[in-house]
């Protein structure tokens, strides 16, 4: 089966630059999103998932700054867009995007109602009659009970969940083809993340929409996703189907990472020993070097190339080298 | 095994508005013996953190009984300093937790001042270097302030804090909810170490079921103010019964495909604890509610198994 590309970010670098140095916050990170796939992108803190995201809603502000890379978004490179034209176009319409906290997204002294609208007038020259209509649609849709009451709210009088399916039906109402997620679920209890992680799945086929899942919890994208990208300090250090990752995790970070998360048939946590770099700083060579096993003198020196382990499964680690080489080659530099 | 902490009805109603109560705590009964490594174990809202301050002291409860290896302290007005030493706490967001303008030395030594436990500067120093090694950290810290460490170190300087004094137990309240998973692991790590090698009794607090199972040797399962089900942590997961547990249980995510059952996605969500559904507060979301009795009885916890307590009509 041959998949419509729908995103391709190449060697995206990204820096900041503040009073302490340069953050080197990505260091050429290269992704390919297909269209109507569950896409997961994971790491800690600091590894550059969110930053990713930023960059391809043009929304990297100051002190931070695009350095180079490409993000071909339906075959025109989103980078060479004016302000205006990604305004216009993409951003809100092509692309939407949900947040970590939504109570804090969405815009405190406007009601519900109007703000899911406010996107439907604007985007998709409706009237205001129609909107209104619509958005009872959208939200009946989101399984939010009593939407003509909670159109008249505001958004601090909901709950968690409900503020995060006001903000999913705001985000499909303009029927984006990309829906960025940026940590959904985090801010919520287990048993209302289920409901939200269940209903994403179900509006995301049903309006044949594909999903860029930043999170830093593995088991929800090994829930959700289809594929998965792992991150470590501004680098994508691995590729694959979320089965690949999860059972046969090729990068030693990868590895660690599932070692370290508590789960069922788990009695004892392994830790990653040392911690996450300084990107001002950053360890020369792979940015892994310092915390890993299997550290070799190349290492230090080299950034290691990506290699594709086995079908639709790609890493960038020295371990591999002169492994499996032929299919989706990468180019880190 | 030594008993330590009984509570025995304890309740604990905030004033909302008149005549009304956000009922935080309704009810729980639990005794923690030492040595354990105690799991309290809930969503927001369950009541699981009142509860762990509740066994401090360091809220009153409204009403119901704490024993203290057998004294009721509830009956104290102030607790006596001697008794406050005995009992610390690790909280769970130590960006906020350490005082920004206070140099390591003198977060981690403030108790040991309190107490008139050493004597000048350098007892005090000596003290702390000794328990930040404890902590897997160097003396190149002590002079430091909390901004310029990770929040993994910082969590270790809270533990360090809280075991100065030599306590007999500690409530960890969500201790690694804020930290990244590689750093959540050292830290797990590094609260089992102390517990061995300190006798240590720990009160763990977390909404985290994998967490808890990996860490702590008994659970209490909390919903809106009560427990719904109590025992050791290997009987729970092996066999959970109470409808709310199994359907926690099957919407955690899992890394493993193989290991997911059936999800049993629960319907609302939790209920205000200003007006908390009669009878069994879970009947709202309840999937296996059997009828009225639900509705209108609330269920007492009764031990279904050896040493693992339901509070359930299914059991009845």
């Amino acid at each position: 089966m041959i998949k419509d590309l729908l995103l391709e970010i190449k060697d995206l670098r990204i820096n900041f630059y503040t009073y302490r140095g340069v953050v080197k916050a990505l260091n050429g990170v290269n992704l390919k999103i297909y269209k109507g796939e569950f896409f997961g992108l994971v790491g800690e803190t600091g590894c550059g998932k969110s930053v990713t995201a930023s960059g391809v809603l043009n929304l990297v502000q100051n002190p931070g700054k695009i350095e180079r890379g490409e993000i071909i978004f339906k075959g025109r490179d989103l980078l060479k867009m004016s302000k205006e034209e990604i305004r216009e176009k993409i951003r809100g319409k092509e692309i939407t995007m949900i947040m970590q906290y939504p109570v804090s997204a969405l815009n405190p002294v406007m009601n519900n109602g109007d703000q899911i609208a406010e996107g439907l007038i604007a985007n998709k020259n409706m009237s205001e009659r129609e909107a209104k209509k619509r958005v009872i649609e959208l939200l009946r849709e989101v399984n939010i009970p009593e939407p003509e009451k909670i159109v008249h709210q505001y958004p601090h009088q909901l709950s968690g969940g409900m503020a995060q399916r006001v903000m999913i039906a705001m985000m499909l109402s303009t029927e984006p083809s990309l829906l960025i997620a940026d940590e959904p679920t985090t801010a919520l209890d287990v048993s209302i993340q289920a409901q939200v992680l269940s209903l994403l799945k179900d509006l995301i086929s049903k309006h044949r929409a594909t999903v860029l899942l930043i999170t830093h919890d593995l088991s929800v994208v090994a829930e959700t996703c289809d594929r998965v990208g792992v991150m470590y300090a501004g680098d994508m250090v691995e590729v694959g189907e979320v089965d690949q990752i999860i059972n046969n995790p090729q990068h030693p970070y990868t590895k660690g990472l599932i070692n370290a998360i508590p789960s069922a048939q788990r009695n004892e946590l392994v830790e990653i020993r040392g911690s996450v770099p300084d990107l001002v700083n950053p360890p020369s060579g792979c940015r892994f070097h310092p915390r890993c096993d299997y550290v070799r003198d190349l290492c230090k020196n080299e950034k290691p190339k990506v290699l594709q382990v086995e079908k639709n499964h790609i890493v960038a680690c020295f371990l591999y080298k002169g492994g499996y080489e032929g299919g989706e080659s990468g180019r880190t530099d | 095994m030594e008993e330590l902490i009984k509570l025995r009805e304890i309740k604990k109603y905030f004033p909302w508005k008149r005549h009304e109560y956000v009922k935080a705590v309704d009810g729980v009964s639990l005794q923690i013996n030492k040595r354990d490594i105690f799991g309290l174990v809930g969503e927001s809202g369950s009541g699981k953190t009142t509860l762990g301050r509740i066994m401090l002291h360091l809220i009153d409860s409204t009403s119901g009984e704490i024993f203290y290896k057998g004294e009721d302290i509830t009956k104290i007005k102030r607790l006596e300093k001697s008794m406050r030493r005995n009992m610390q706490i690790v909280f769970q967001d130590p960006y906020s937790s350490l005082h920004p303008r206070k140099k390591i030395k003198d977060i981690i030594g403030s108790g040991l001042r309190t107490h008139h436990l050493v004597k000048g500067e350098g007892e005090l120093i000596t003290k702390v270097e000794e328990f930040l090694n404890l902590v897997g950290m160097g003396e190149e810290h002590l002079y430091r302030y909390p901004h310029e460490l990770s929040g993994g170190q910082r969590q270790r300087v809270a533990i360090a804090r809280a075991l100065i004094l030599n306590p007999e137990f500690v409530v960890l309240d969500e201790p690694t909810s804020s930290l990244d998973v590689s750093v959540q692991a050292e830290i797990l790590n590094l609260l089992k170490r102390l517990r061995e090698e300190l006798n240590l009794t720990y009160i763990f607090i977390t909404h985290d079921l994998y967490l808890a199972r990996i860490i702590t040797e008994k659970i209490a399962i909390m919903y809106l103010g009560k427990i719904a089900e109590y025992g050791e942590t290997e009987n729970i997961f092996e066999n959970p019964l109470h409808p709310y547990t199994r359907a926690l249980f099957s919407v955690v995510p899992k890394l493993d495909p193989k290991k997911r059952i059936k999800k049993i996605i629960l319907k609302g969500e939790i209920p205000s604890p200003i007006n908390p559904p009669l009878g069994c507060r879970f009947h709202t979301r309840c999937s296996e509610k059997i009828g009225e009795i639900c509705e209108k009885v609330s269920p007492s916890l009764k031990e279904i198994e050896h040493k693992h307590f339901v509070s359930c009509h299914l059991y009845d």
